[in-house]
């Protein structure tokens, strides 16, 4: 049995500003994935993960860490799934096997197995699980409670907070508005009787701004009239919680609701084939990341990508292989940046990255390694491994004043690589007359 | 860890347990402005507030008992009871919290 262990710890990360010990904590966002295996095309797997930003190391029958994002063992490694077992009490497996039977799948969930994978193994199905895992572990759910009794809310809170959920609460209903903009909230828990504003007036508010339409609101009140809950409803309250309740209860009913409300976020919001962000989507974070950046003095790059000739691969390997270049390309980015980083499709063949602490200086050398390490990343076709590389341009706040203009920015740097020869990253700053 | 959360819960129930007190001073002398017709629309406002409040958050801190005689003197408000009626309701919560608490 062959253990490779994978770790996510090289991959080309912008040299944060500040050169402390909080600078580097902030790096050290670690992903390590055990492989365990017999088959030899799965060194080949590691190889094409190292392209993705992974760092590939060997071992034998030892995980000499205990923190690690995920587990993969081929099943001709562990047949009995007994490994598996094990490792699945505390952390994610994933197990790639020949068969896929029904029964095969039931003893892999009584095992506890996050996902099977046929083998020959998809790399950017595999990668989308680590992906998954990895936001799972990253962004806790966020829930604002707004309620005027500070005891209470402070008890909801506290009993959230024992699920995992994060919360910040609210004891004057005027002060939603701002709370839900710098908080940024995945559900919204309001009281409806309170002293300085009506539960039922505040979420009307929040509704006539158009980013608060789709953040679901909580109603809990000890409000017995069926018209008044009707109402909460009607104005876009997603439910209505008659008090009194046991924390046991709100607590379930919360969480259930902030997980689905997460879920169908990402299907709004994401591009379908790759996950990413979506056009409008990006250009509203830019808004928000600009605006942060600006008030604390941090500095951001704003990157536009493109992939070269993509029209040509499109038509050497048809439509479903382009489609898999960007799937892949959209992989490369995710595994290869920090979490905190802000990566979307912005049409087509198009990608946006906002990379957050890092100067476009920095930025442009985090691209560029990408840059050199993507064209890796491809399994064959019956044609050969598709050749694909990408062009980027990069600015930060200094270039302009609006999103549109750092925009605009960014897409001149872009078009002076496409004009210099493609596969390569342009600062706006170098551009001759920018 | 545990003990960190059985410290918070504490805390949490403790400040419940001193306004619900002072709640209880509250609801006494509201009623006995009721009987002697010195309870202005300020008052029966406040009360109207702090039992509906009640009616709705004592279960979480375990006083579940206090939920229906504080639902009571809320409808009686509510339906602008006579005063004789509220300050009886009123004497019975502020009596129940008395229990409660010492319990």
């Amino acid at each position: 049995m062959t253990l490779v262990s994978i770790v996510k710890s090289e991959r080309p990360e912008p040299e944060l500003v500040g050169a402390g010990q909080e600078a580097h904590a902030a790096r050290t966002d670690r992903k390590l994935i055990y492989l365990f295996d017999r088959d030899p095309h799965l060194t080949d797997l590691s190889q094409k993960l190292m392209s993705l930003g992974y760092e590939v190391a060997c071992g034998l029958g030892k995980c000499d860490s205990d923190q690690f994002l995920a587990a993969v063992i081929h099943e001709a490694a562990d047949p009995d799934l007994e490994l598996t077992a094990s490792l699945a009490r505390d952390h994610k497996v994933i197990v790639l096997c020949e068969s896929k039977s029904f029964e095969f799948k039931l003893k892999a969930v009584r095992m506890g197995v996050a996902a099977l994978i046929q083998l020959p193994v998809d790399l950017i199905e595999l990668e989308g699980w680590f992906s998954d895992f990895d936001s799972d572990q990253q962004v806790e759910s966020k829930v604002l409670i707004v309620d005027d009794d500070d005891i209470v809310a402070e008890a909801y809170a506290f009993a959230l907070q024992q699920c995992g959920l994060r919360t910040e609460t609210l004891s004057n209903p005027l002060k939603t508005g701002q709370a839900v903009d710098d908080f940024c909230p995945d559900l919204i828990v309001m009281d409806l009787e309170m002293p300085e504003a009506n539960g039922l007036d505040v979420a009307k508010a929040l509704r006539l701004s158009r980013p608060n339409l789709s953040v679901p609101i909580l109603f809990l009140s000890a409000e017995q009239n069926e018209q008044i809950q009707h109402e909460a409803r009607q104005i876009g309250g997603d439910d209505f919680i008659t008090k009194p309740v046991d924390l046991a209860t709100l607590t379930d009913k919360i969480s259930i609701r902030v997980s689905r409300a997460r879920e169908l976020r990402k299907i709004m919001e994401r591009d379908s084939l790759t996950g990413l962000l979506n056009h409008v989507n990006f250009k509203e974070r830019l808004a928000a990341e600009v605006g942060r950046s600006r008030r604390t003095g941090s500095p951001m790059a704003v990157c536009l990508l493109d992939l070269d000739h993509f029209k040509s691969v499109n038509d050497t390997y048809g439509h479903q292989v382009g489609d898999r270049v960007i799937q892949m390309f959209g992989n490369c980015l995710s595994g290869s940046l920090r979490s905190v980083d802000v990566i979307a499709r912005y049409g087509g063949e198009e990608f946006g990255v906002i990379l957050l602490d890092a100067t476009p200086e920095q930025g442009a050398r985090v691209l560029d390694g990408i840059r050199r390490n993507f064209s890796n990343c491809f399994q064959d076709t019956d044609q050969g491994p598709p050749t694909v590389t990408f062009s980027g341009g990069v600015c930060g706040l200094d270039d302009a004043a609006t999103v549109e203009g750092l925009l605009g920015a960014a897409d001149e740097a872009l078009y002076e690589a496409k004009r210099q020869g493609r596969n390569r990253i342009i600062l706006h700053s170098q551009l001759e007359n920018p | 860890m545990v003990e960190a959360i059985n410290g918070r819960i504490a805390e949490l129930t403790v400040a419940f347990t001193r306004r619900l007190a002072s709640e209880m001073d509250m609801l006494e002398k509201f009623g006995r402005e009721l009987e002697h017709s010195t309870a202005d629309t300020a008052m029966f406002d406040h009360v109207s507030h702090v039992v509906h409040r009640l009616a709705g958050s004592s279960r979480v801190f375990g006083f579940g008992e206090l939920t229906a005689p504080a639902q009571e003197v809320e409808a009686l408000i509510a339906s602008k009871a006579a005063p004789e009626r509220i300050a009886a309701g009123t004497r019975q919560l502020a009596e129940d919290i008395r229990r409660s608490i010492c319990s």
